[in-house]
């Protein structure tokens, strides 16, 4: 197994230094044999939800991990040997910092790193404010101790009112002499760098390093035992090997988690919900015929199939991508507030689509896009054109 | 007699002896080109309305070059196979289709010679969007004769190459993945500039076909009518402009209103207040 104790820290990078980690060259080939296939056997009509992936039976630990998933204990490590000798300095080379990261992240990784701390957050103004043709007013940010404001995205919408509050915010912060963090998402500040400038006022975005295999498996590892699994075998189902299991190098013997790592772009809470949705229990192996005992029976397994792809729908509508593309840049929104920042009226039929095939979720009236499906969707809306973001 | 004689020796020195023509040969090749051009024209195309929308324009550009390639190359593997080719037959050849074309099929060869003129001058090409004469149009096929436009109201219309000669033709995006639309408003004078410059350029900053790594102008001059506003900005793909000059002008009517500003009818009679 794992050494699980072997997780190394690493501090986090300018965001143009993030590079997401490669595929495995057989791998590569067979990713493009099957786009290419699909792109050659597509048809434009195809019902939404016939190419659904997501929605597979998928066992009780999934079904956990879905209601509330667990926070990434080592970003927050990370984050805190980045941000904590430089939140202590009295006269810092500059007074901002801004993280960003990708988006799909349920938990607020700069307001927890913040309230660990004890530093002062500030509240986001409410959605249907930044839509009022009198801008939100700024609260004044001066003051003592380090200030955070842990999502930017909800500073702003896409929408002919929903700029200037954060012209506003952005205006006073690039003034202020008090440790201030910024966290943002990947695509908001993608597109905040076109719509204000943004990148102008702050300073050049941090981000982490990605997960690579080695990375990946250890915090897996260690997951898996922190959820009292530490007694069951995770299996490849085409060749029944551990997937744990490492060489006299301390390296995993099988490439799983090198293409997971890829399939990923490095982002560890994409590569979980992948990982998690790739797990099937033993009753559901049974499916084939065979009367040949199963292999592995006196130990608790569970089995890890092959990683899929999910698709999009086909490139003839382009409103699951317009819907898509805008909670990416919003990170989550309410149906009314997403219809405000559409171009055309009544999204509702695409958005029930959408559900159903299970490339976004709704929790608490908030639609966000569901981080197992992220890969497909970005690698969607740069087949289409769209602006993406840089991580 | 004699003459008779003479003009045979030198029919047989132009043609080959029809014995000697290699007839199988000829038509595998005129077939082979066929076929090779017939299968180009409907799978780049098609592989282009699939693949990622970076290699469309590539892939549609390469149909006409590769039949210029394909019928040239037939041309020349067929000739030595039927002629006898020297210099005096060349001439002999070129006189007699000198004379054809120049009184049959003037307008038609000019236009085939104006296609391969096109091909290097680039006038247009395969997913350009041009405006020749008054029909503005996706270009969506070019021919050996002609090309096809596909207007936004989804009219097809064909133009031969000849126009190339003596039209004026102007090209929104000469290969580039999008192009500038420009979205006009006319205001009555009496109003706030600055803001509605504002308003409008952050009208265009919201759309969500907006292109991110292009600019965005609002350009403001004052007519003898009105104020007359133009946003200027790109859409992502050039495809949506019809959506994206949509979305910017119900949006940008929204904030004139907003704003307090009053719109004006400019037509070629007169201003409607």
């Amino acid at each position: 197994m794992t050494d699980l104790n072997a997780f190394e820290y690493r501090p986090f990078i300018p965001l143009s230094e993030f590079s997401p980690p490669p595929w495995p060259e057989r791998e590569a080939l067979r990713m493009a044999i099957r786009r290419t296939k699909r792109m050659l056997t597509r048809h434009e009509e195809r019902p939404i939800i016939a190419e659904d992936r997501l929605q597979r039976d998928i066992n009780a630990l999934n079904d956990r991990d879905r209601v509330a998933p667990p926070h990434c204990e080592p970003l927050f490590k990370e984050l805190a040997m980045t941000l904590d000798a430089w939140s202590q300095e009295i006269r810092p080379t500059r007074w901002l910092q801004l993280i960003v990261m990708p988006p799909g992240y349920r938990h607020e990784l700069l307001g927890e790193w913040a309230r660990r701390k004890g530093h002062e957050v500030l509240s986001t103004p409410k959605r249907e404010t930044l839509l009022e043709e009198v801008a939100v007013e700024i609260p004044d940010l001066h003051g003592e101790g380090v200030l955070v404001i842990p999502r930017l995205e909800e500073w702003f919408m896409r929408h002919r009112c929903g700029l200037e509050a954060v012209r506003r915010l952005l205006e006073q912060i690039a003034g202020l002499e008090r440790h201030c963090v910024i966290g943002c998402q990947s695509w908001g500040w993608a597109y905040l760098g076109r719509a204000i400038e943004a990148h102008l006022m702050l300073p050049e975005p941090l981000t982490f390093q990605p997960f690579d295999e080695q990375r990946l498996c250890q915090w897996l590892a260690n997951s898996v035992a922190d959820d009292d699994f530490s007694g069951t075998r995770f299996r490849l189902r085409e060749s029944g090997q551990d997937i744990f299991a490492t060489d006299e190098k301390g390296q995993p013997e099988s490439n799983y988690f090198k293409v997971l790592a890829a399939h990923s772009r490095g982002i560890p809470w994409v590569a979980r919900d992948l990982w998690r949705s790739s797990l099937r229990s033993r009753i559901e192996m049974e499916d084939d015929d065979s009367s040949e005992p199963l292999p592995f029976e006196d130990e608790q397994t569970l089995w890890v199939v092959a990683l899929d792809e999910f698709s999009l729908p086909g490139s003839g509508d382009s409103r699951a991508l317009l819907i898509l593309h805008a909670l990416l840049i919003h990170g989550a929104l309410a149906r009314t507030e997403l219809e405000r920042v559409l171009p055309d009226p009544g999204p509702r039929p695409m958005l029930h689509a959408l559900l159903g095939a299970g490339l976004i979720e709704q929790h608490d009236g908030q639609l966000r896009i569901v981080s197992a499906a992220y890969p497909a969707i970005r690698n969607g809306l740069a087949t289409a054109g769209f602006p993406l973001d840089r991580n | 007699m004699s003459d008779s004689i003479g003009a045979s020796d030198s029919g047989e020195q132009l043609l080959r002896s029809f014995q000697n023509i290699d007839l199988v040969s000829v038509i595998l090749i005129l077939l082979g080109t066929w076929l090779a051009i017939a299968l180009v024209r409907r799978t780049l195309p098609w592989l282009a309305e699939r693949g990622p929308k970076r290699t469309r324009l590539l892939l549609l550009g390469t149909v006409p070059l590769f039949r210029l390639l394909a019928l040239a190359v037939a041309i020349l593997w067929i000739t030595p196979l039927i002629f006898n080719v020297t210099l005096q037959n060349f001439l002999v050849i070129a006189g007699a289709a000198s004379v054809a074309v120049g009184f049959a099929f003037k307008d038609y060869i000019s236009s085939l010679i104006a296609g391969v003129v096109a091909l290097f001058e680039k006038p247009w090409r395969a997913g350009d969007w041009v405006k020749i004469g008054d029909d503005y149009g996706e270009v969506r096929s070019v021919g050996l004769r002609a090309i096809q436009l596909q207007t936004l109201h989804d009219d097809t219309i064909t133009v031969p190459h000849l126009k190339l000669w003596d039209s004026h033709i102007s090209n929104a995006n000469a290969g580039a993945r999008t192009l500038m639309c420009v979205t006009d408003f006319y205001l009555d004078p009496r109003h706030d500039s600055y803001q509605l410059r504002a308003a409008l350029r952050d009208v265009a900053l919201t759309s969500a076909w907006l292109d991110y790594d292009r600019p965005v102008i609002v350009f403001v001059e004052q007519t003898e009518w009105g104020t007359h506003y133009e946003i200027r900005a790109y859409p992502f793909d050039m495809r949506d402009q019809g959506s994206f000059r949509s979305d910017l002008t119900v949006r940008g009517k929204e904030a004139i209103h907003a704003r307090g500003g009053v719109e004006i009818a400019a037509t070629a009679a007169g201003v409607a207040g």
